[in-house]
């Protein structure tokens, strides 16, 4: 092998690891990028690794494709399109020929792999990427995430007292949706209190259905769709109702207000 | 082999020479040069006192090779130039036809005014220009090597003359257009040869097997391939330029392209093919090739404008 042409592939090596040494760093920015997502989210880090592969695979590929000579000699001027001519002629050997190959070796002898390394536009990357481990260290110590921001919101709504939520459930349990709903104790989130559903019992005081007293020849009707039956509408408040004659009023009135004076 | 600062220092040498004779003119005589690198033959345009026909005899004084001048005229015949069979006749009485060679048996060949001559005539270089041989008769003469014909021709008076036919013009490698000298160098023309004449002292800096030598070398000349595909593309683009040119270059103009690149490289003492040389060899490679479309005469354009709009 000619002294050029392992020159030329010497050249190459160089070239190659340079280009992909920036392409990775490129890539390394997708990557830390992809990371911050990812950090705002409850996925696994793992995955930002698919969009740096994919960045460093396409961005390798074309950066490789489009190595040339005309890029060192741009850099080395003194090899300006002899280069070129040389690494296309190699096949050749004429007088000519030998000794432009042995002036663009003596040329090439002097460059070096940090000619082709541009330290501005490595130093620009080598910023972006500290700022961004900058940003996630910073995010990962106010430990946002999205998904937590929402959690958090429902169990805020679960930590408000049943008592609150009565007015709401007496207001729609036999109307609108809960309507329809074959779940008496309508919505599940509002049923639930720390994890534990509600046990609710209807108070079997208050019905006046005597099974005793059941007439067989009742006459069948039909319900129709839109008109609900009155005599089964609850109210939900009437458990906790007392039935005191009227006559009867004044005295507990009494009765109470002198407990509360004595306490 | 001689180096290539040697094969640099041979031409500044001839420059240097030339210059005891002609005042400027370097781009004129170094397209000159160019053509006679290539082994082709040049077509020189320009008015008529540019000192033409003095820089081609002064150069084949310096190459130290035959020189011979052929002024056409309306009627100049093909025998003119080849030679023609006449009668010779021996001690013994004894006549016999022996071929007297025309002026085409020389170096170089000076064909002033070639558009004066009949197409007749014109063809009769043909041969000789493109084979570098001559047929007389039944019988066929090579040319002694090496062999150029460099051919001069008016811009200006057209009546009586018979332009080039296209098929003509395309062999010839180049087409040199000889501008006027500047100010200083008329002036400089004047001091020389409006006073007392001076012995001027050519020394021959060339010898034939010299000129074939870098003929050959001349060839040898390495160039990249982008730019041989970059010289491939002015080309084919006179071919597509329809809205300027009417008919493109041929392929013979690639290959001319290339060569003459090579040649103006080699004369400038360099060991490849630059860009640079290509754009400066496009001009006279293909100015005598493509034929101008009337929108680019209504457009005041020339070749060499249309030309350049080709060039990057």
């Amino acid at each position: 092998m000619k002294t050029v042409e392992k020159a030329l592939i010497e050249l190459n090596k160089a070239l190659l690891v340079v280009t992909l040494f920036t392409c990775f760093l490129d890539s390394l920015i997708v990557f830390m990028l992809a990371y911050i997502m990812i950090l705002f989210f409850p996925i696994s880090w793992i995955f930002a690794l698919f969009p740096f592969l994919f960045f460093f695979l396409g961005h390798a590929t074309n950066s490789v494709k489009n190595i040339s000579y005309t890029r060192v000699e741009k850099l080395v001027p003194s090899l300006h399109e002899k280069l070129r001519t040389v690494a296309d002629n190699l096949d050749k050997h004429n007088e000519l020929v030998e000794s432009l190959n042995y002036d663009v070796v003596k040329k090439m002898r002097e460059i070096k792999t940090s000619y082709f390394i541009n330290f501005k536009k490595i130093g620009k990357r080598i910023v972006v990427l500290g700022v961004m481990a900058f940003v996630i260290i910073l995010v990962s110590s106010y430990n946002v995430k999205f998904v937590e921001i929402r959690e958090r919101f429902v169990e805020d709504l679960k930590e408000i007292p049943l008592e609150d939520l009565k007015p709401r459930i007496g207001a729609s349990s036999f109307s609108g949706k809960g309507f329809d709903d074959p779940n008496i104790f309508g919505e599940e989130s509002i049923a639930e209190l720390s994890n534990l559903e509600l046990d609710l019992k209807l108070n079997p005081s208050r019905t006046e259905i005597d099974i005793k007293n059941v007439d067989e020849n009742v006459e069948k009707k039909e319900f129709e769709e839109n008109a609900f039956p009155v005599d089964i509408e609850g109210v939900a408040d009437a458990t906790f109702e007392e039935s005191i004659p009227k006559e009867h009023e004044k005295i507990v009135k009494n009765y109470f207000s002198q407990i509360s004076q004595s306490t | 082999m001689k180096s290539i600062e040697q094969i640099r220092a041979t031409f500044d040498q001839i420059f240097k020479e030339i210059g005891k004779v002609v005042v400027g003119q370097e781009e004129m005589l170094k397209h000159t040069l160019v053509s006679i690198m290539c082994n082709s033959n040049a077509l020189l345009e320009s008015y008529p006192g540019l000192a033409k026909t003095l820089s081609i005899s002064t150069l084949a004084r310096i190459m130290d090779l035959k020189f011979s001048r052929i002024q056409s005229t309306p009627d100049l015949l093909p025998s003119d130039i080849t030679g023609t069979y006449i009668i010779e006749e021996s001690n013994s009485g004894k006549k016999s036809f022996k071929f007297q060679p025309g002026p085409i048996f020389s170096n170089i060949v000076l064909a002033d005014e070639i558009n004066r001559a009949t197409p007749k005539t014109q063809s009769a270089l043909l041969e000789a220009m493109q084979e570098k041989q001559v047929t007389v008769g039944n019988t066929t003469y090579p040319l002694e090597q090496p062999f150029f014909v460099l051919a001069t021709q008016n811009p200006i008076e057209q009546e009586g003359t018979y332009p080039l036919p296209e098929a003509q013009s395309d062999r010839f490698l180049l087409k040199i257009k000889v501008g006027y000298p500047s100010v200083d160098e008329e002036l400089e023309i004047v001091n020389r040869y409006a006073e007392a004449l001076k012995n001027i002292n050519l020394k021959p800096v060339l010898k034939k097997d010299h000129i074939l030598y870098l003929q050959n070398l001349t060839r040898q000349v390495p160039v990249a391939n982008d730019l041989k595909k970059y010289a491939v593309d002015i080309v084919t683009k006179t071919r597509n330029k329809k809205g300027m040119i009417e008919y493109g270059a041929s392929p013979r103009a690639s290959i001319g392209l290339i060569l003459a690149s090579k040649a103006l490289a080699l004369i400038e003492g360099r060991k490849h093919v630059s860009k640079e040389d290509i754009n400066r060899m496009a001009f006279p490679i293909l100015r005598h090739r493509i034929l101008l479309s009337f929108e680019a005469e209504r457009n005041n354009l020339d070749e060499d404008s249309v030309i350049k709009q080709m060039l990057r």
